[in-house]
C-alpha cells in the first residue's frame, strides 16, 4: 500500500503543465441575483486575480485552461471552479452561514478546509471590530468567541486581558500567542503605576483580513511554547491586482454612563462638625463627608472663601467630559497579475473622560507587497509600522496622582470651581487640597507624561514552488519596537511621595526576530488528500531599557534631567532569549470524510538548564463526516462530523532564572551597595507541559441554514514554573519552583443560524456559550496556596490547593455556628476572620448573543455579552464608604445626629444610629447603637461589603448600517458605500454591583484577577462610521 | 538548484543550535559575587531603616512613651497587618540576606575572616533585635530559601547568641583584615571596637534575661567583666549611624516631619507625656536637645507632652480635666531637632548604655567589681556629654535629690509635676531605690533607640507609665509585650508557625508576655 503511495506520488510530481493562454469573464452574483461587486477572482495556487466591477462583472487571462478559479467576497461561501476550458463562467455566490466549505488559516498560515479540522476553531468578524471600533483590539473580541474571556483595559490607552479556557499557568502568562501573518508579535502587557498599554494593541483592524482564534494546545501545538494559552492568528489583507481606494471615517464620543449613588446631605467634617477648632468652620481641616448636615450655613471653602455649606451633588460628574475618538484610514491596492501592492495609511486622534488625560495620537502605515517572480518563486513582504504618541497617561488604580481616584472621595460639599485655581500663585504649591486628598486639577496638569512608541512588524516570505504540491516557504520576520518618554511631577504637591518634584525619562528597544523555513506537501490522490509540512525556526528576543530619574528638581516646571537638586539614579536592564525547533505535521484525509492529523515539534530553549533545554511535545486528532460516511445526508441534517484530539505543549520561561546574582542599588553615603536577590532562582528548571484532550462535533441542519458546534476540553499542567511567595525567614521573597499541577476543563457551544431568510429580509443570530471550570490540584508538598495579588491586606487572590484558580480570601467578619456576625467583646468592633473565602474571580460562565438583521441595504447588528458569576472586591468602595460619601452611608445618620447632637443622649444612653445585626460569642446581640461614622469605618474594613457579584449583561455592540445599492452608485466613481452609526458598551443591562461599579473593571491585566481599585465609572463610545470604496 | 535552495534555508535556521544558549542566559544585568563590603553597608543601610525608619515611629515611640507616634493602628488599636509584614520581611530579607551572603560567599577564605565573623556579629546583633519583638523566631534554620523554615525558642536564641558572641570576640585578628573604612558605617573598619560591640551585646543580651535565667546571665556578665578588650568604654566606641543628606539617603523623620509636613501634620511625632514627667521634674538639661518647646498652643514655649492613651480618663483622675482634649500636634513639643535632620543619627549601641548595664550587673554583684554608683554616674556623663552639654550641667543634674546616688525624690510643694495628668503614675525615686535609678537613667540616655526602650521597659517593670491604648479597658491600659506574628509567614509558613506560637505563654497577641520580660505591674488605680 505504502509503495504504491509512493509511486503515485512520484507519477505526478513529474507530471508538468503545458501552458497555454485563455481569456476567462464572466459575472459574479449572490443568490438573489445582485451584482457582487469587489468579488476577488483568483487563479487557484497562484496571486493572480483581479475584482469584479461594479456591475460584478470581471475578466481574467490565465496561463492555461485547466486552472481552477477562487472566488471569494466577504460574507461569502467562496467558491473553487475549475475552468476545464471555458472562456465564461457565471457564478452565484451564496451567503456565508455555516462556515462549511471555509477555508480556515491554521497554525503556521497553513489553509485547511473547515470541515478537516479535528480541533474548535472560531473566526471573528474583522468588518464588525472595523465598525465598532475598541480603542485596544483585545477588547474588541469580547462576547464573540465561546472560550475566550476578556478584561477590558481600564483606560482606552490601557492593557486589556485575554484568556482562553481558563488559566493554565499558576503565576506565569496565560493570555494566548499573537501571530499576525505567520510572525509572532509581541504582547507584553504594559500595567504598572502607569498604564502604557498591552502591545498587540497596536494592531490596526483596517489592515486585517482575518482572525481566527485557535482555543488551547490541540490547535496550537505546531506554534510551540508560546502558544499553550492558545493563539490569536491574524492574516492581513493582501489586497488584489484591480486598482481600488478604500476610504474609512471613524468618529466616536465616550463618555461616563453611570456614577456611584452619592448622598447629599451632609458635608465635609468629622462627627457631625465641619471643623470643631475654628469658629468659622474651615472645609481644609477634613476631607471626609462626616460634617454637619448641609443646611447654607457659612463655612470656609477650600478656596478660601467664605460661603454657604451647602451639597454639590454634579461635583463629580462635572468633572468628567465627553472623550473624542477619530478614525480615517485609507487603502489603495492594485498592481498586475504577477505583482500586487497595497499600502494602508491610518490615523487615530483620541482623547478621554478625563479632559487633558490619555490623548493619543497613533500613526499606521502599512505597505505589502506579493511578487511573482517566476512560476516557482513568490515573494510577500510587509511593512507595518505604527507611531503611537500618548499624552498624560493617566495614572492607575489607587495611585495619588489618579484623578478619578481622587473623586472618589471627593467631599461633598466641595465645588467643582473651589479647585481652581490649584496652585498658589507666589509659592508654587498645590491649593485646593483637603488633608490626603490631592487636588485632581493640579493632578491633571503638573504631572505631565508622555510615551512614544514606534513599533515596526515587517516580514518577507519567500515561496519556492518546487511541483504543484511540494513548496518552501521561508519566512523572515522582524518585530521591533522603540518606546520613549517622560514622567514628571512638580514641586510643590501634597503628595509624600516626591514633593520636591521627579522626572524620569526612558528608551526601550524590544527586537524580536523569527526565522522559519517550512517544506510543504500538499497532494491529492485518489480518495486520499495528504498535507506534510516539516520546518525549523529560530526565534530570537532582545530587550533593553535604559532610564534616568531624578528625585528632586531646582526649578518647577522645567521638564529636564539636567533640572537635577542631586545626581540622578541611571538603570539599565537587558534581557536575551533564543528558542530554536523543529517541527512536522502530517495531515490525511481518507474520501473527504475522515482526516488525521499527527504534529510534534522539539524546541530548544536558552532560558533552561544547558542539559534540560530540548523538550518535544506531540499531537494526535481525528475527524470523521459521519454525514458522508453514512450516506446520512438529509434535508433536515445537512451535515454532521465529529472531532478528538490530543495535545502536549511544552514551555519554557524567562531569562535568567537559573543562577542567583545581586544587584547594585546605588550609593549610601559614598559607599557601594549591593543587594542578593529577592527571588531564589532555580538552577534545575524543566518546561512546563500542558496536556489536553479535546473532543467535539459541528452538525448543521435544513441546508446548512442553522449550525450547531460543540466542544469539551480539559487540559492540564505540570511541572509549573511558578514564582511563589516564601516566607520571608527564609531570606527570600519568593521561588521559582516547578511544581503544581492547574486542571481546566469546560464546554463551548455555538449556535448560528438564519432565522429568516428571504430574498429582502435576513435574521441572523449567533450565540456563543462556554463554561470553564478551573481546579489547583497541587502546589508545593505543604504548601496550600500562592499569593497571585493582593490588595494592602485587606483582599488577597490565591492559587490554592482544592479551588478554581484566583480564589479570593480576606478579611471579613467572623461568623458563628447560625451564619450570624460576631461582635468583639465591648461591642465597637466586629470579630475579624482575617482569611475568610470569597469564591472565584472567574466566571461560571460566558456567553455572546448577536443578531444581524439586514433589510434591503440596511442592517442592524447587536451583541449583547453575558457573563455569569465571578467576585469582585472593589477598593474605590472600601473609599467611598470611609468617606462617607455614598448614599448608602446615610443609614442612621440622621437618628444619631438628631439623638446625639439635638437631644443631647450620651453614649450609654443612645436609642437610636446605626447598629450591627451581630451577635456576642454567647449568643446575645450586639444591639448598641452607634454612629454611622463609627459603623461605616468598621465596615469598610470587612470584605463582606466590598466584594461583589460580577455577573453581568451588557449591550456591548450595536450598529445600524446601510450600504447604498450599486445601483445608485453607478454614475459616481465610487463603488461601494457604507454608512453606520456605533456604540459599544452602551448599557448594562443587568449587573449585581453597584450603580456606577463596572463589574468588569479590574486593577491589573495580570493573573489577579478580582480586585477593583479606582477605575473609571462606566463608559460607553458611540458615533459613526463611512465606508467608501473606489 | 531548488534543492540546494531548500538545503541552504535549512541550515540557515539550524546553524549554532544551542552551542552560546549558555552565553544568551547568562544575566547580562547583574553581578553573581560582590565585595563583602557592598553588602555589609547594604545590612547597615537596612537595619538603620528599619530600627530607625517608620516602624520606629509608628511602634516603638508609643511604646517607649518617648515620644508620641499618634498614627497608624499600632498606636490606636492593636497592630497593622501589612506593617507585620514588612517588619519581618526587612528583618530577613533586608538586613540579614545581605550578611548572610558574606558568609556564603566568603566564609573559609582567610582573607575574609574578620569580615566574616563581623559579619556573624551584625547578625547577632539584628536576631537580638527580633526575637524582643516576637519571642520565638527562625535562627538556626533561617534565611536558607527553603519553603519550611522552623522556630527556635526564644530561650535557645538568647542561649545560643551569647554563646556565639563569645566564639566570635575569641577568633578576631586585630591584625588582620577588615571593612574598608568608608563601608563600615558604624566603626570605620576598627576591629577592637567591633570586639567591644560584641562583648556589650553581649552583656545587653545577659541583662536583658536576667529575669528569666539569672544563673545564666550572671555567668556571661561575669564573663564579659574578665573580657581582655572590655566592653564599650568611651564616646568613640559608640555604634552610631547617620542617615545621608540627599532624598534617597535622607532620614525617615526628616522625610515625614520636615518635608512632608503638610501632609503629616494631624500625625506628626510630639514628645510624650511620659518623658516629660521623668525629665522636667529634675530639671533635665537633655529636654532641650530631645524637643522643642511648643511652637503654639496652651503651653506654647513650654516643653509640653502629649498622653499616648486616647481615651476616657475624667473618672481615673479624680474630676480633672483632661489637658489634652481638642489639641493639635502643633499644640505639643517637637522632637528635638538633631532627630530631625536630614543625617540624623541612630544608635545602635552607646557607651551610656554599657555604663548602665555595667551598673546593673555591678550592683547585683555580677560584675567583676562593685562599683554600680562610679557605673551609674558615668553613664550619665556619657550620655550629657554625648549630646553637647556643659560638664556644669551635668553635676547639678547628678546632685539632684533622687538622681544622686540612692536618693529620695523632693516632690515637696509640686508632687504633681512627677506625675502624668491623670495622676495615677508617677517618676518619684524612694532612697535607696538604686536598681529605678540606674533603669531610669538608662531609659533617659537612650531616645529614639525605640527597640532597646521597649525591651528594657518590658524586662525591668520599673518604671511607672501612663496608660498606653485605653484607660479602662484591661490589658490595652498597658505596654504591649510583643508584635504578633507577620501574616505572611501564616499563610506561607503555618505548620512551623504553629509551633512557635505553640511555644508561646498564650496566643499570637499583643500582650502575651514573652519570656525574657517580666508581667506588667498592674496601675492600682485602673481596672483589672
Amino acid at each position: 500500500m505504502m509503495k504504491n503511495l509512493l509511486l503515485i506520488l512520484l507519477f505526478f510530481a513529474s507530471t508538468s503543465v503545458v501552458a497555454q493562454q485563455i481569456t476567462i469573464s464572466g459575472t459574479v452574483t449572490d443568490e438573489s441575483s445582485g451584482p457582487l461587486p469587489g468579488t476577488t477572482v483568483q487563479i487557484k495556487g497562484t496571486t493572480q486575480g483581479t475584482t469584479t466591477d461594479p456591475a460584478g462583472k470581471y475578466t481574467l487571462e490565465a496561463g492555461s485552461p485547466n486552472v481552477t478559479l477562487v472566488f471569494s467576497f466577504v460574507g461569502y461561501v467562496s467558491k473553487e471552479i475549475p475552468v476545464q476550458g471555458r472562456t465564461t463562467l457565471n457564478v452565484i455566490l451564496s451567503q456565508e452561514i455555516t462556515g462549511l466549505e471555509e477555508v480556515v488559516v491554521t497554525a503556521l498560515g497553513i489553509t485547511r478546509e473547515a470541515k478537516a479540522l479535528s480541533y474548535s476553531h472560531q473566526r471573528v468578524d474583522v468588518a464588525l471590530i472595523n465598525e465598532t471600533k475598541s480603542t485596544n483590539i483585545v477588547n474588541s473580541l469580547s462576547g464573540k468567541v465561546a472560550g475566550v474571556q476578556v478584561v477590558p483595559a481600564g483606560y482606552n490607552t490601557g492593557s486589556a486581558r485575554i484568556v482562553i479556557r481558563g488559566n493554565n499557568s499558576l503565576t506565569g502568562n496565560n493570555q494566548p500567542l499573537f501571530v499576525v501573518d505567520g510572525l509572532p508579535i509581541d504582547n507584553t502587557p504594559g500595567d504598572g503605576r502607569i498604564d502604557y498599554g498591552n502591545n498587540a494593541a497596536a494592531l490596526n483592524p483596517e489592515d486585517i483580513e482575518s482572525m481566527e482564534i485557535l482555543k488551547g494546545p490541540n490547535a496550537s501545538a505546531l506554534y510551540g511554547s508560546r502558544a499553550a494559552n492558545g493563539v490569536i492568528l491574524i492574516t492581513t489583507k493582501k489586497g488584489s491586482s484591480q486598482f481600488k481606494v478604500t476610504l474609512n471615517s471613524n468618529y466616536l464620543l465616550q463618555t461616563i454612563t453611570e456614577f456611584p449613588e452619592y448622598q447629599n446631605a451632609y458635608g465635609v467634617g468629622t462627627s457631625f462638625y465641619i471643623d470643631r477648632t475654628n469658629m468659622l468652620p474651615k472645609a481644609v481641616v477634613n476631607y471626609r463627608s462626616w460634617g454637619s448636615p448641609m443646611l447654607g450655613q457659612p463655612y470656609v471653602a477650600l478656596d478660601g472663601e467664605t460661603k454657604p455649606y451647602l451639597p454639590q451633588p454634579d461635583n463629580v460628574k462635572s468633572f468628567y467630559q465627553t472623550g473624542h475618538l477619530i478614525t480615517n484610514s485609507i487603502s489603495v491596492e492594485g498592481g498586475n497579475k504577477d505583482n500586487i501592492v497595497r499600502f494602508s495609511y491610518t490615523n487615530y486622534n483620541g482623547s478621554s473622560v478625563v479632559d487633558g488625560v490619555n490623548d493619543q495620537k497613533k500613526n499606521t502605515l502599512n505597505i505589502r507587497i506579493q511578487n511573482n517572480f517566476t512560476k516557482w518563486l513568490a515573494l510577500d513582504s510587509k511593512v507595518n509600522f505604527v507611531r503611537d504618541n500618548v499624552k498624560n497617561r493617566q495614572y492607575s488604580n489607587d495611585n495619588g496622582r489618579n484623578p478619578s481616584y481622587m473623586y472618589v472621595h471627593m467631599a461633598r460639599s466641595t465645588a467643582l470651581n473651589e479647585l481652581v485655581p490649584w496652585k498658589d500663585e507666589f509659592t508654587g504649591k498645590e491649593i485646593g487640597t483637603h488633608r490626603n486628598f490631592s487636588n485632581p486639577f493640579w493632578i491633571r496638569n503638573e504631572n505631565p507624561n508622555e510615551d512614544t512608541r514606534d513599533r515596526l512588524i515587517s516580514s518577507i516570505n519567500p515561496e519556492i514552488r518546487i511541483t504543484d504540491w511540494l513548496k518552501i516557504i521561508g519566512r523572515i520576520g522582524a518585530d521591533i519596537y522603540w518606546m520613549n518618554g517622560y514622567e514628571f511631577n512638580n514641586i510643590g504637591s501634597t503628595q509624600t511621595d516626591n514633593p520636591s518634584g521627579y522626572m524620569r525619562t526612558f528608551n526601550t528597544i524590544q527586537q524580536n526576530y523569527n526565522l522559519e523555513s517550512i517544506l510543504s506537501v500538499n497532494k491529492k490522490l485518489n480518495d486520499f488528500s495528504l498535507i506534510a509540512n516539516f520546518g525549523i525556526t529560530r526565534f530570537d528576543s532582545k530587550y533593553e531599557n535604559r532610564g534616568a530619574e531624578i528625585s528632586s528638581l531646582l526649578q518647577p516646571g522645567l521638564i529636564n534631567l539636567s533640572n537635577a537638586a542631586e545626581y540622578p539614579m541611571v538603570s539599565q536592564t537587558s534581557r536575551r532569549k533564543r528558542l530554536n525547533s523543529v517541527f512536522g505535521s502530517l495531515s490525511i484525509g481518507y474520501s473527504d470524510f475522515a482526516y488525521i492529523d499527527i504534529t510534534g515539534r522539539n524546541d530548544w530553549s536558552s532560558t533552561l538548564p544547558a542539559n534540560k533545554n530540548s523538550y518535544f511535545y506531540p499531537s494526535v486528532g481525528g475527524t470523521l463526516i459521519i454525514t458522508e460516511l453514512l450516506n446520512l445526508e438529509s434535508d433536515i441534517l445537512s451535515f454532521a462530523k465529529v472531532r478528538a484530539s490530543y495535545a502536549m505543549v511544552g514551555n519554557d520561561t524567562d531569562p535568567y532564572r537559573l543562577q542567583q546574582t545581586f544587584s547594585f542599588t546605588g550609593f549610601f553615603n559614598d559607599a557601594i551597595v549591593a543587594a542578593p536577590g529577592n527571588v531564589m532562582n532555580n538552577p534545575e528548571l524543566k518546561p512546563e507541559k500542558t496536556t489536553s484532550y479535546e473532543i467535539g462535533t459541528d452538525l448543521r441542519f435544513f441546508k446548512n441554514r442553522f449550525s450547531f458546534d460543540a466542544t469539551y476540553y480539559t487540559t492540564s499542567t505540570i511541572n509549573q514554573i511558578i514564582t511563589a511567595s516564601l516566607p520571608t525567614s527564609s531570606g527570600y521573597e519568593r521561588r521559582i519552583y516547578n511544581a503544581g499541577e492547574i486542571e481546566n476543563w469546560g464546554y463551548e457551544i455555538t449556535l448560528r443560524g438564519n432565522i429568516i431568510k428571504t430574498s429582502n429580509f435576513l435574521w441572523e443570530s449567533n450565540l456563543n456559550f462556554s463554561r470553564n471550570n478551573s481546579l489547583v490540584v497541587s502546589l508545593l508538598e505543604d504548601i496550600e496556596r500562592f499569593q497571585l495579588a493582593n490588595r494592602s491586606s485587606y483582599m488577597y487572590v490565591f492559587a490554592e490547593v482544592g479551588k478554581p484558580y484566583g480564589y479570593l480570601r480576606g478579611l471579613g467578619v467572623k461568623l458563628d455556628d447560625q451564619g450570624r456576625m460576631l461582635m468583639d467583646p465591648g461591642g465597637s468592633l466586629l470579630t475579624k476572620d482575617t482569611d475568610k473565602p470569597y469564591g472565584t474571580s472567574n466566571p461560571d460562565w460566558l456567553a455572546g448573543f448577536s443578531n444581524t438583521f439586514s433589510y434591503k441595504g440596511f442592517d442592524l447588528y447587536a451583541l449583547v455579552d453575558f457573563k455569569q458569576g465571578g467576585v469582585l472586591w472593589s477598593g474605590s468602595w472600601e473609599r467611598m464608604v470611609t468617606n462617607g460619601v455614598l448614599a448608602e452611608t446615610l443609614y442612621g445618620r440622621d437618628d444619631y445626629y438628631l439623638r446625639t447632637v439635638i437631644w443631647g443622649e450620651s453614649g450609654t444612653e443612645l436609642t437610636g444610629g446605626a447598629q450591627y445585626d451581630a451577635y456576642y460569642a454567647d449568643g446575645t446581640p450586639a444591639n448598641h447603637f452607634m454612629s454611622t461614622q463609627t459603623y461605616e469605618y468598621c465596615k469598610s474594613h470587612y470584605a463582606d461589603w466590598l466584594i461583589f457579584d460580577a455577573s453581568f449583561i451588557k449591550l456591548r455592540e450595536l450598529s445600524l448600517g446601510y450600504n447604498f445599492s450599486p445601483r445608485l452608485l453607478s454614475r459616481t466613481p465610487i463603488k461601494s458605500a457604507r454608512i453606520s452609526i456605533t456604540g459599544r458598551n452602551l448599557l448594562i443591562l443587568h449587573a449585581n454591583t453597584p450603580v456606577g461599579l463596572d463589574p468588569e473593571a479590574s486593577f491589573t491585566s495580570g493573573n489577579g484577577q478580582g480586585i477593583e481599585n479606582g477605575s473609571l465609572p462606566p463608559n460607553a463610545v458611540y458615533g459613526f462610521n463611512i465606508r467608501l470604496t473606489l | 538548484m531548488k534543492a540546494k535552495l531548500f538545503i541552504i534555508l535549512l541550515f540557515v535556521g539550524l546553524f549554532s543550535c544551542t552551542k552560546d544558549f549558555e552565553e544568551i542566559n547568562t544575566n547580562p544585568n547583574n553581578p553573581v559575587k560582590v565585595e563583602p563590603e557592598y553588602l555589609f553597608t547594604t545590612s547597615l543601610r537596612q537595619a538603620l531603616d528599619l530600627y530607625g525608619g517608620s516602624m520606629n515611629r509608628i511602634v516603638f515611640f508609643n511604646y517607649t512613651h518617648h515620644f508620641s507616634g499618634f498614627n497608624g493602628t499600632f498606636q490606636r488599636y492593636n497592630y497593622d497587618l501589612a506593617g507585620l509584614d514588612t517588619y519581618w520581611r526587612d528583618t530577613y530579607v533586608r538586613c540579614l540576606q545581605p550578611v548572610n551572603q558574606i558568609i556564603k560567599l566568603y566564609e573559609g577564605n582567610a582573607a575574609y575572616n574578620n569580615r566574616v565573623i563581623i559579619a556573624k556579629i551584625w547578625m547577632a546583633y539584628l536576631y537580638s533585635n527580633a526575637v524582643t519583638m516576637w519571642g520565638p523566631i527562625p535562627f538556626t534554620q533561617a534565611l536558607t530559601g527553603d519553603p519550611l523554615i522552623a522556630f527556635d525558642n526564644e530561650p535557645d536564641v538568647y542561649y545560643a547568641l551569647m554563646d556565639l558572641l563569645k566564639e566570635l570576640v575569641s577568633e578576631i585578628d586585630l591584625t588582620a583584615d577588615k571593612y574598608a573604612s568608608g563601608s563600615d558605617k558604624i566603626y570605620g573598619g576598627d576591629l577592637l571596637k567591633w570586639k567591644k560591640f560584641a562583648n556589650t551585646l553581649r552583656l545587653r543580651l545577659a541583662m536583658r534575661i536576667s529575669n528569666s535565667d539569672a544563673t545564666a546571665a550572671q555567668t556571661v556578665a561575669t564573663e564579659v567583666s574578665l573580657e581582655p578588650d572590655g566592653i564599650i568604654s568611651s564616646m568613640s566606641n559608640t555604634a552610631a549611624m547617620k542617615w545621608g543628606i540627599t532624598s534617597d539617603q535622607w532620614s525617615h523623620l526628616y522625610d515625614r516631619v520636615v518635608v512632608n509636613y503638610a501632609a503629616n501634620k494631624a500625625t506628626i511625632p510630639v514628645l510624650c507625656e511620659s518623658m516629660a514627667y521623668h525629665m522636667l521634674p529634675y530639671n533635665d538639661s537633655r529636654i532641650a536637645v530631645y524637643a522643642q518647646p511648643a511652637k503654639q498652643g496652651p503651653h506654647k514655649g513650654e516643653y509640653f507632652g502629649q498622653n499616648v492613651s486616647y481615651g476616657g480618663g475624667g473618672e481615673y483622675a479624680g474630676g480633672l480635666v483632661n489637658p489634652h482634649t481638642g489639641l493639635l500636634q502643633d499644640d505639643y513639643s517637637y522632637l528635638g531637632t538633631r532627630f530631625l535632620l536630614p543625617d540624623a543619627e541612630y544608635i545602635f549601641l552607646s557607651y551610656a548604655e554599657a555604663c548602665f548595664l555595667k551598673a546593673e550587673a555591678a550592683l547585683k554583684g555580677w560584675w567583676s567589681d562593685s562599683n554600680a554608683e562610679q557605673y551609674y554616674y558615668e553613664g550619665i556623663d556619657a550620655s550629657y556629654n554625648y549630646y553637647g552639654l556643659e560638664p556644669s550641667l551635668t553635676t547639678a543634674y547628678k546632685n539632684t535629690p533622687g538622681i544622686q546616688w540612692g536618693t529620695q525624690t523632693d516632690s515637696i510643694g509640686r508632687p504633681e509635676a512627677f506625675q502624668d495628668w491623670l495622676r495615677i503614675c508617677d517618676s518619684y525615686i524612694e532612697a535607696g531605690d538604686y536598681f529605678r535609678q540606674i533603669v531610669m537613667q538608662h531609659w533617659l540616655a537612650i531616645p529614639i533607640q525605640g527597640i532597646d526602650a521597649w525591651a528594657l521597659i518590658r524586662r525591668t517593670r520599673k518604671l511607672e507609665f501612663q496608660p498606653q491604648f485605653s484607660t479602662y479597658d484591661g490589658e490595652l491600659a498597658y505596654i504591649p509585650d510583643r508584635l504578633p506574628y507577620p501574616g505572611s509567614e501564616a499563610t506561607t509558613n503555618p505548620v512551623e508557625l504553629e509551633k512557635a506560637i505553640g511555644w508561646l505563654d498564650g496566643s499570637d497577641g499583643l500582650f502575651t508576655k514573652l519570656w525574657f520580660s517580666l508581667p506588667n505591674v498592674p496601675n492600682p488605680h485602673l481596672p483589672k
